[in-house]
């Protein structure tokens, strides 16, 4: 009993992971419109075929209702055709006069079960007559609040362009780099002690565990990220700085272990390591935290592109995401203790081995 | 004590004069052998690229130079006469000054051999300075890192492996400031990536500085 009470961290460590593999693999997604393909004939009739993700287009389609709105001026136009024919494929027509404006419209669709939908720039529409606009009496004002709702769906992972499904990788993904940030951070005090006071070979061995495990987790950070980047970017990997970063850094820090290997007195791999991995730690800091910040990165969270924007991360993901870093944390320092135990008995075996 | 040091690094330097010159030779060979390779004039792009490249091996070539105090017996001389700290500011200064050297001189081969990438002459003194700051940022890390090395016994191919990933942010930072010269931004609008790399080789001089004697005592 009081081995459970002493180790309760890492039974909060395994549920908290898996509350996370379950919300990930059982939270469905939000309904949103994934694309549209538009044909204008003759007579001034625009046939958008719309594709939809999640959504239940067959449920009540008398009160589904569509629109199209030109950016920002509050003109918009209303559907008089609509055909759900499927739950996920939705058949438009608009009429659209001659004295139509030549832009770019967004499209929102109202459903009874997902609320408004909405696809930016869905119709391009270039009238036959280059005239300005006079008569606009075809349109309707502004959407009201009671056109434009949002729908309380229950529990949901909310709907991203080009991320879609993907979305369940975000707990996956990045707290393995939170993970290596606290382990590196180990790893960074522990050479500071191993410098503080001479002949001190735990903190070594502890630097080396915690650099250990970091870099296993640096590692499954690489590699969710790459299978990310395969769903959403189409690649594999990409030349960005984040990811060169992030690379780089694993890299670095195998550099660590490659040094130690080739020394062979303790005291002194104990001091030399611990000045390659301050050294380290600060380059490391430097790599995913600064640079990024001054190129440009496709990456989330860099250049102007908020990763923890309200858009990003809604409160359902929340309700994953913050778990899972906590969770990933602990699974990380139960994995950083089991390594220093091995690694602590390496050291015995090795001095009794010197000693005979 | 510190410019009594960097003055006998010199003199060294002076005395065997083949050390310095092999790292010429080196930068004019592989600048030569790029254009043999490439077989005429590369697009400013190719030829940016080849700039950092050269000047990063050069960099390589030069911190990876036997110093006289990494000698044993020479190093218990300096341990008893010279304080760490002043030995690693001696030993960067006096790295830095060699390739700042080396960089102009590989600009003026680069210059000869592969043409000027269309610069104008303003944008021509940009990248040489952005050369010499990305000189002393290299000279800062790889002088720690062969003294790392040559305290581990490990030699060249230590420093090689364990300064390629560090020298990556500076070696970024260089790249995108020589493409904006050489696609023609005028130079001060590209400044800001020369004060980086002067704020990370002040940052990289000063963790040395702190870390050294760690590395020094034995």
């Amino acid at each position: 009993m009081s081995n459970i009470l002493k180790n309760w961290w890492k039974f909060l460590g395994i549920a908290l992971i898996m509350y996370v593999f379950t919300m990930i693999f059982m939270v469905p997604m939000g309904p949103g419109l994934l694309s549209s393909e538009v044909e204008v004939n003759e007579n001034g009739i625009a046939s958008i075929e719309v594709s939809a993700f999640a959504t239940h287009f067959e449920h009540n389609p008398k009160n589904i209702k569509a629109y199209l709105r030109l950016e920002d001026s509050g003109i918009t136009i209303e559907c008089n055709n609509i055909i759900a024919q499927t739950n996920s494929k939705l058949s438009l027509q608009f009429n659209l006069p001659d004295t139509v404006p030549s832009s770019s419209w967004d499209l929102l669709i109202n459903a009874e079960k997902d609320g408004t939908l909405y696809l930016p720039n869905a119709l391009f529409h270039e009238p036959k007559t280059k005239v300005e606009p006079t008569d606009l009496s075809f349109t309707t004002g502004d959407l009201s609040n009671e056109q434009v709702f949002e729908k309380d769906l229950g529990l949901h992972f909310p709907y991203q362009p080009r991320i879609v499904e993907s979305i369940r990788n975000l707990p996956l993904h990045v707290p393995m780099w939170f993970t290596m940030f606290f382990l590196m951070g180990i790893g960074f005090a522990q050479s500071i002690r191993t410098l503080r006071n001479s002949n001190n070979e735990l903190s070594d061995t502890k630097a080396l565990s915690s650099i250990k495990v970091g870099i296993f987790f640096g590692v499954l950070g690489l590699l969710t990220g790459s299978l990310w980047a395969r769903f959403t970017w189409g690649a594999w990997w990409v030349n960005d700085p984040q990811l060169n970063g992030a690379l780089v850094s694993v890299m670095i820090y195998s550099g660590y272990l490659i040094l130690r290997s080739t020394i062979s007195d303790s005291s002194q791999r104990a001091r030399l390591s611990a000045v390659y991995s301050l050294f380290a730690f600060v380059i490391l800091m430097v790599l995913l935290m600064v640079l990024p910040r001054f190129t440009e990165s496709l990456h989330p969270g860099k250049s102007g592109n908020p990763a923890f924007s309200k858009y990003d991360l809604d409160s359902s993901l929340r309700m994953v995401f913050y778990p899972a870093v906590i969770g990933w944390i602990l699974i990380g320092t139960w994995m950083y203790n089991l390594t220093l135990r091995a690694e602590l008995l390496k050291n015995k075996i090795q001095s009794k081995k010197e000693y005979q | 004590m510190v410019f009594y040091l960097i003055k006998h690094h010199l003199k060294m330097d002076m005395r065997s004069f083949h050390n310095v010159m092999s790292l010429i030779l080196f930068a004019l060979a592989s600048t030569y052998a790029v254009l043999q390779v490439l077989g005429g004039k590369p697009d400013p792009n190719t030829w940016n690229a080849i700039a950092w490249v050269i000047l990063l091996f050069t960099a390589f070539n030069s911190a990876s130079r036997v110093l006289p105090e990494d000698i044993t017996s020479v190093r218990y001389y300096m341990h008893w006469t010279v304080p760490p700290r002043t030995m690693i500011v001696a030993r960067t200064t006096h790295q830095s000054i060699i390739m700042s050297l080396l960089s102009t001189l590989l600009l003026f081969a680069l210059g000869l051999f592969l043409g000027s990438a269309n610069m104008n002459t303003l944008s021509i003194y940009g990248f040489l300075a952005g050369m010499v700051f990305t000189s002393i940022a290299l000279s800062s890390t790889l002088t720690l890192l062969s003294a790392l090395s040559a305290r581990a016994g490990a030699g060249y191919g230590l420093t090689a492996v364990l300064g390629l990933p560090l020298i990556i942010p500076i070696i970024m930072i260089s790249t995108s400031f020589g493409s904006d010269l050489v696609a023609g931004v005028e130079f001060k609008n590209t400044v800001q990536n020369l004060y980086y790399l002067g704020g990370l080789s002040i940052g990289i001089g000063v963790y040395g500085y702190v870390l050294f004697p760690y590395l020094w005592r034995s």
